[in-house]
């Protein structure tokens, strides 16, 4: 019988140790028969060296040795943690109390006596055995709990760790979720809140505890724009799933958001939860539904103005047309169009210009504005108003055009056929008048004519008061006649018909003419016409006629309404604030007029008030054609005056420079100013002519042949300065040297004695010609001093007598 | 010594005896014409020394008289007064580079005619006539 516990173990290991071969082998008998295996030693020594070798499970030790007993090798024995636990039977011959007591403090287990009870040497060696197999167990069982424990607590700090740290990646990642300011929800398959992030707690006003556990798209009442079920299968289908869906928040707010859903999947391959994230769309959707609308009303706007917008797309010379530029165009929609396709439709005589101008709007990256003609498919042409603009990319460089175009064709006929009416009225208001003229002269003429034939006594004597009677005929007459003039002067005034010859002309000749014309009127009326000019008043620059025509309306005006036996005078000087202004006062000391009517004093058709004597007011034009004049020279009139005590009308005219006159002759300021000369033209009269008028004629025939000899941007032809009446003086500077200027002086010779009628009105003829001294600064060539410097040239050149138009009395 | 011929052409009856009283009385033969046609038949018939010519005749063709005066040989030399009553913008200058001597506005002082009429015609001024 084996005593082993587990039969499967091996037999148990005992070691008998006898100095005694006798005794040994005894032992090994009575042990043989159990099975045990057995092994041997002589002494203490080589006990200790073959449990060294392999510890028995059991030691049989005789106490009595030589050398070291048994005591000693079982002290030794339990000092040894790998063998104090094995049981020692201390075998000893002595069997007084002290020898076991001493043996059991050296750490026997049991005693056995010599001789040796073979029973009892079996019942004490298997309880023995047994305790030891009971003692081993347990140590091998603790041990391995202990290892056990060991890599247990191990383990357990592994993972510690290892959950520490994914906490922490974890807490992370919820605050970066927190982070974020998208929803992010997660949600188990019975759409129930798993988590919820700061971001979902802001957008939906739940906080993450209120919102973790319910069903989500109920909490949010949430509408999708595709149905739920299909959004699902898409997860389903494809793991994620994109779209736009509505929310609501805990306070009921809409919101837009885009929304991606996401699968999650376990080991198995099961769906276990979803994580959505929504990135809030509302303000976008919000700006996008305005510019649409924008958008909307834009094409609104111009499809109903018929306004067609386009875009040029350089780089592939395409265009983009929006519908109302096909329809305008009449061509079917193709897009993008190709320019050629467009440009074909313009008229060839405009398509140059166009082209040049979109160039040149392209070059200086601006914006333009054209009008051209197309024709469309079935020939008929339409008129078009396009404004165009270029756009720039980041780097400032002109990518594409764009720009709106309006089919203008009917405004256009419109714009012409008002232009053409205009101009079929005013020929008409021409005509009308030019007829009305004619019509009302013609009786006009032959009244004149028998009246003066009665008065002049050809037809027979006058009795005094046929004469009398005759005279108040013939005052009407003129009378009709003036106002027929006034008339016919103000249409002219309107219709911008009137020019004026601007010349060097003289105040007191004007004045003196004016009141020889009107000393008749003034006798008769029994009033006294002085006049007071200062004597070195300088050339007025003004036209002679029409100067002449304002004082005699002035003066006329002053004698009718000043009582008899009144005073009307006439004084000219420079004005005291301004030396290139001249003064022309006329002034009366009638009736004046009232303040209240000053205001319209120069409006047309002012009637005055009842004059003091019968005379008729006649149209009431004069003062309004005044004021025409007055701005037609450059001046201005008005009335000063005291009532009670009289008008006095005063007009500004321009003194005569030279400066002024050739400033606005000489566009540019590039010619060569270092090369001027003086042609002097001068006319001597044989005799005087009989009539201002015809010398003036004359003189501006004479005039007009010289403006032919002319080379317009190179000769200039200076205003006309006063003339004696015998010798009329023309002053050209021109621009040319020595040789210049003689082939200059020989074609006005030239002309004049083709053309001039020289023989026939008397006129000698002389032309020459000096080089003018002028300095030009070459450094500053500008404008005014090339002006300044050929104005001081001339003056030296010329006579300052005549120039400045000194006048010459009578 | 013959009085100077003096053609009138001018389609107004009333005007044309005005004429014709004046004229006369000054010492002048009076011829007249009254429309463009016999303004050119009479012309070279009487050959004036002097017309006056009314630039408002019938069918409006007063400078078509002047242009057939001009181009007539014996015509061309006679001195011609061009009376108009129109006003239009540049009559007188079209008159005058037509070939007339003169241009009168109608209706027109008789002393200022009669003055022209003269100075035409290389007769002296009378004293008093004509403005300083």
């Amino acid at each position: 019988m084996n005593e082993a516990l587990d039969p499967r173990d091996p037999p148990a290991h005992i070691l008998i140790v006898d100095d005694d071969r006798q005794n040994r082998r005894l032992l090994e008998v009575m042990l043989t028969a159990r099975h045990y295996r057995i092994q041997t030693a002589e002494s203490g020594e080589e006990a200790l060296s073959l449990i060294a070798m392999q510890p028995p499970d059991l030691i049989l030790l005789d106490v009595m040795m030589p050398g070291m007993d048994g005591n000693e090798v079982a002290s030794r024995l339990k000092l040894n943690p790998v063998t104090k636990n094995i049981p020692i039977i201390m075998v000893t011959a002595l069997s007084n109390h002290d020898s076991r007591m001493i043996a059991l403090r050296a750490g026997a287990a049991d005693f056995l006596t010599k001789p040796v009870d073979h029973a009892e040497l079996c019942v004490r060696v298997r309880n023995l055995l047994r305790l030891k197999a009971y003692g081993d167990y347990y140590d091998r069982y603790s041990q391995t709990l202990e290892r056990e424990v060991i890599a247990r607590t191990a383990e357990l700090r592994e993972r510690t760790t290892l959950l520490e740290h994914q906490t922490a990646v974890l807490m992370d990642q919820a605050e970066l979720l927190d982070l974020a300011r998208d929803a992010i929800i997660v949600r188990d398959m019975d759409r129930r809140v798993v988590s919820w992030n700061r971001g979902a707690e802001l957008l939906y006003g739940w906080a993450s505890s209120e919102a973790v556990g319910h069903d989500v798209f109920t909490l949010l009442n949430t509408t999708l724009f595709e149905s739920r079920e299909g959004a699902e299968a898409t997860l389903r289908l494809e793991g994620q799933w994109e779209g736009e869906a509505i929310h609501h928040s805990r306070d009921g707010t809409r919101s837009i958001v885009a929304s991606r859903w996401t699968l999650q999947r376990n080991g198995d391959g099961v769906p276990i939860r979803v994580l959505s994230i929504d990135n809030d769309i509302t303000d976008r959707k919000l700006a996008d539904a305005d510019r649409h609308m924008l958008t909307e009303r834009l094409s609104l706007a111009t499809a109903a103005a018929r306004v067609g917008v386009w875009e040029w797309d350089l780089a592939s010379n395409s265009l983009m047309w929006d519908a109302t530029m096909f329809d305008i165009y009449g061509l079917s929609p193709v897009s993008p169009m190709p320019y050629d396709r467009w440009s074909a439709t313009v008229a060839p005589e405009d398509l140059l210009a166009i082209e040049a101008a979109q160039r040149h709007t392209i070059e200086v990256k601006g914006q333009g504005a054209e009008e051209y003609r197309i024709i469309l498919d079935d020939g008929s042409i339409r008129v078009i108003s396009s404004v165009e603009r270029v756009v720039l990319d980041e780097q400032g460089r002109v990518t594409r055009m764009i720009g709106v175009n309006a089919d203008v064709s009917e405004r256009k006929a419109a714009e012409e056929a008002l232009e053409q009416s205009g101009k079929d009225r005013m020929r008409f208001k021409d005509d009308f008048l030019s007829n009305v003229s004619h019509e009302l002269r013609s009786p006009l003429t032959a009244i004149k004519q028998f009246t003066s034939i009665l008065f002049s006594g050809i037809a027979g004597e006058l009795s005094p008061v046929q004469r009398e009677y005759q005279q108040i005929v013939l005052k009407n007459v003129q009378q009709l006649q003036s106002m027929i003039d006034d008339l016919l002067e103000v249409t002219r005034l309107e219709s911008g018909k009137l020019t004026v010859e601007l010349v060097s002309t003289s105040i007191h000749d004007a004045i003196g003419d004016a009141i020889d014309t009107l000393q008749g009127a003034a006798r008769v009326k029994g009033v006294k016409v002085t006049w007071d000019v200062a004597p070195d008043l300088p050339a007025a620059w003004a036209d002679r006629t029409r100067l002449r025509q304002m004082l005699i309306i002035l003066l006329d005006n002053a004698i009718k309404f000043t009582g008899k036996g009144g005073n009307a005078q006439v004084r000219a000087k420079l004005a005291p604030n301004n030396p290139r202004i001249l003064l022309v006062e006329v002034s009366d000391d009638g009736c004046g007029i009232p303040a209240d009517r000053v205001e319209h004093l120069f409006d047309r058709l002012y009637q005055g008030p009842a004059t003091t004597t019968a005379s008729r007011k006649g149209l009431g034009l004069g003062l309004y054609i005044c004021k025409e004049l007055a701005a037609l020279q450059g001046g201005e009139i008005w009335v000063a005056q005291e009532p009670q005590r009289g008008s006095t009308f005063v007009f500004t005219i321009p003194v005569f420079s030279l400066n002024s006159v050739i400033a606005p002759l000489l566009v540019n300021g590039s010619w060569p100013a270092a090369r001027t000369s003086l042609v002097t033209v001068t006319l001597a009269l044989r005799g005087p002519l009989p009539l201002q008028e015809f010398q003036e004629d004359w003189s501006r025939d004479a005039r007009s042949l010289l403006e032919r000899c002319l080379l317009p941007d190179l000769d200039v032809l200076l205003p006309r300065t006063h003339s004696d009446g015998v010798i009329e003086q023309f002053f050209i500077a021109a621009f040319a040297d020595d040789v210049g200027t003689s082939v200059l002086a020989n074609r006005i010779r030239s002309q004049f004695e083709r053309y001039g009628r020289l023989d026939e009105t008397g006129l000698t003829l002389a032309v020459e010609h000096t080089p003018l001294p002028a300095r030009v600064d070459p450094t500053d060539l500008s404008t005014d001093t090339l002006i300044a410097t050929l104005v001081s040239a001339l003056e030296t050149a010329i006579d300052s007598q005549i120039l400045l138009g000194a006048v010459q009395h009578e | 010594m013959s009085n100077k011929k003096i053609l009138v052409v001018e389609d107004d009856s009333d005007v044309r005896l005005g004429y014709h009283v004046l004229l006369k009385a000054h010492g002048y033969d009076t011829y007249f014409a009254t429309n463009s046609t016999s303004a050119v038949s009479e012309a070279r018939k009487h050959l004036p020394d002097l017309i006056i010519l009314d630039l408002g005749l019938p069918a409006g063709d007063g400078f078509l008289v002047l242009d057939r005066y001009r181009a007539n040989t014996f015509l061309a030399v006679v001195p011609v007064i061009v009376v108009s009553a129109r006003d239009l913008h540049g009559n007188k200058e079209r008159a005058l580079s037509g070939g007339a001597q003169a241009y009168v506005q109608k209706p027109f002082d008789d002393d200022n005619l009669l003055a022209l009429i003269r100075e035409q015609l290389g007769e002296p001024q009378y004293a008093g006539v004509g403005t300083a």
